[in-house]
């Protein structure tokens, strides 16, 4: 009800305003290309991400110092903290980064967006910026209608430059008009009650911008213009800085419990911080002229005053918390516990990512080897086996002897209650990141979704195993017996093959795998004459030859699926060398012509 | 003249590093150095080994191997080509 009427109330109060204001009209309309700016810079940022940001920040992030200075620098170059946060939760959530990192990219960004600060209040408002939107916007625009991926994104890039200081340029001019007709100064509030409902302010413009900058350049125009007082100035700028984590709380609504945690430890910092520098504002402000006198500003040059307490507020934030990020870490976690997630629940899968294709790639292969997890166990009961047993080094040859027993599993119970939901999850999830993908990257998630389809076929075989083989393994007739006993083996020393392969960091090429496909054809019980035998000398009956001649060909598609789906999950290095690793792997008609050369040798 | 022929040159480069199927070619390379490599370590591998199923298990090993290496050769002749007549 109150979302229905929120629009509409704010759309009246700003169509009142600019019906008796064109000063407020004009300001408004700085506020808004400022905004649009904003996203034509964040979309020209968007076409750049398709791998070189996120590869960066992978390895920038190995270290504290390293995290805080890649938060920093990114924040500087996209003069956005917001969008730092809103993709290091999407990291975080697609596990490719933890949460101790993604704090300390957080918190250099908190640093770096003050570098934004410091270009307004001592550049923007000193220079004619407006004279440099222009060719900005025009070479930004004509970038735009460029075929080409590179240049469109350095189009976007421009005009959102040029739409940022355009934005500025009417806010000052707006400000300036203002400041002969009305004086806001006069609405100044003194002591804490103006700090405290300015910052309550501060943090409602910034929730309604989306932006601490829009916030900050509004604020210094304002005072650049003295349509604000200093002192309400300040608190406006602590609202802007607790308000901006709205975008990291947003951003962390659609991620996992890491991602969640990231956008509270960045609301308790500021919040944190905020309510230290409201208790301590005096001595601030006096710390500010000091620092200021040292830097030979003048006693009234406020715009840059105003800099320097930005600065200090998240420089000061970020020196006390870093120490204490292990602790921050651990309390919350105390408040955000785990969710106690369903097997079929994805961890992975967050929307925030969906805009980063390599980062959305690795959710999805992480999320497929989740599937692949539950359906491990179903697969392994559904053989009569353990999973214990097949990740063990122990003999499988004499674990199944030993294991004469079947084990009672509803396949198809399980499959609906550990496998549908989460392959749903993750189909709908590839359908939405193939939308920002190269071509490359999409025969990647091709490939994941190849990979998912063949996990799922492989647990409809293994449920047609079942039902012969729970019978068979405890048959009075050994030869039977021992039948689908090789099964067993085979099925388990392929499934613990790819275990080694999922669990052992320096495992060997997933061409390895292609030996499986050579050793499943040799060992067709139908094709290597074997059951021939076994009838020939009436050591089973007809009706169990048809069982163990039907049995075999779902033997050949589990083994098949298992190995393309682990070829697919496991494969490591840069696309290219997938791409390249995929083109030689051994398809049935080159595993046929070994056997033929073999037979003939 | 020269000059000219020299910039042809390095824009082939150029354009040569660029190439999906340079990239290809250096991957397979790579993969080609490694499966060789392992190849040796199976054969030295075979001629200690005493146990037929193990000596069976790494004949297959060895025969793959030299399957994917076939392979992945007549590939990177394919792309050569591809990439020579390209340019």
């Amino acid at each position: 009800m109150l979302k229905k009427i929120l629009l509409p109330t704010i759309l009246a109060i700003l169509a009142y305003g600019f019906w008796i204001s064109p000063n407020f009209k004009e300001i408004s309309a700085g506020v808004a290309i400022f905004l649009f700016g904003m996203f034509a810079l964040q979309e020209g940022f968007a076409t750049f991400t398709g791998g070189a940001l996120e590869k960066l920040l992978r390895k920038s992030t190995d270290k504290m110092w390293k995290s805080l200075s890649f938060g920093f620098t990114a924040a500087t170059v996209m003069q956005s903290s917001s969008l730092v946060s809103v993709i290091t939760i999407s990291f975080l959530s697609s596990g490719l980064i933890g949460l101790v990192e993604g704090m300390g990219i957080i918190f250099g960004a908190n640093v770096g967006t003050t570098t934004g600060a410091w270009l307004i209040a001592g550049f923007g408002l000193k220079v004619k910026i407006s004279a440099y939107a222009m060719p900005m916007l025009v070479f930004g625009v004509v970038l735009i209608f460029q075929q080409t991926k590179s240049l469109k994104g350095i189009g976007y890039i421009l005009a959102g430059l040029g739409f940022l200081f355009l934005g500025i340029h009417y806010m000052k001019e707006g400000f300036e008009t203002f400041q002969n007709q009305i004086n806001l100064t006069d609405y100044a509030m003194e002591g804490l009650s103006g700090i405290l409902v300015f910052t309550l302010i501060g943090i409602l413009a910034t929730i309604i911008m989306q932006s601490s900058h829009a916030t900050l350049v509004l604020v210094i125009t304002a005072l650049s213009v003295d349509q604000v007082s200093y002192g309400n100035a300040l608190a406006l700028v602590i609202g802007a800085n607790v308000g901006t984590t709205i975008t990291a709380i947003m951003g962390a609504f659609t991620s996992n419990s890491n991602g969640k945690r990231l956008a509270l430890a960045d609301v308790l910092f500021k919040v944190a911080a905020g309510i230290v520098f409201i208790a301590l504002m005096n001595p601030i402000m006096g710390l500010v002229d000091h620092i200021a006198t040292l830097l030979l500003l003048e006693e009234t040059d406020y715009t840059l005053k105003l800099a320097i307490f930005h600065t200090i507020f998240n420089v000061s934030g970020v020196i006390l918390m870093v120490p204490l990020i292990n602790q921050l870490v651990r309390l919350v976690t105390i408040l955000l516990p785990d969710r106690k997630t369903r097997a079929a629940d994805p961890i992975y899968l967050n929307t925030a990512a969906l805009e980063l294709p390599d980062t959305s790639i690795e959710a999805v292969r992480k999320e497929s080897i989740h599937l692949y997890d539950n359906a491990f166990a179903i697969i392994a009961h559904g053989l009569s086996l353990h999973r214990h047993d097949i990740v063990s080094a122990n003999d499988l040859e004499s674990i199944i002897e030993k294991n004469r027993q079947a084990i009672e599993i509803d396949i198809d119970e399980q499959y609906n209650t550990n496998i549908k939901h989460l392959y749903g999850e993750i189909i709908s999830y590839i359908s939405k990141a193939v939308m920002v993908m190269t071509p490359d990257q999409n025969e990647e998630l091709f490939v994941l979704r190849a990979a998912c389809r063949d996990i799922v076929e492989a647990i409809k075989d293994t449920k047609h195993l079942h039902k012969n083989m729970s019978q068979f393994i405890n048959s009075d007739n050994e030869y039977i017996r021992a039948e689908y006993n090789k099964i067993r083996i085979f099925l388990g020393s392929v499934l613990r093959q790819i275990s080694e392969m999922q669990y052992n960091e320096n495992h060997p090429s997933v061409l390895s795998l292609d030996t499986i496909k050579l050793e499943m054809k040799q060992n067709d019980t139908t094709s290597n004459g074997m059951l021939e035998i076994l009838i020939r000398q009436n050591q089973i009956t007809p009706l169990m030859a048809t069982s163990l001649m039907n049995d075999s060909a779902y033997v050949y598609d589990v083994t098949k699926n298992l190995v393309q789906m682990a070829e697919a999950l496991f494969a490591t290095g840069d696309l290219t060398r997938k791409k390249a690793e995929r083109s030689i792997m051994l398809n049935d008609d080159d595993v046929d012509e070994i056997m033929k050369t073999t037979a003939n040798s | 003249m020269k000059t000219k022929k020299l910039i042809q040159k390095a824009q082939q480069l150029i354009h040569i590093g660029n190439n999906e199927h340079f990239n290809q070619i250096v991957s397979l390379k790579e993969i080609l150095k490694e499966l060789k490599k392992k190849k040796i370590l199976l054969k030295e591998k075979l001629n200690k080994e005493e146990d037929s199923k193990k000596i069976q298990n790494i004949k297959r090993k060895l025969k793959v191997i030299s399957s994917q290496r076939k392979k992945g050769l007549s590939l990177i002749k394919k792309l050569k080509k591809l990439t020579s007549t390209s340019d």
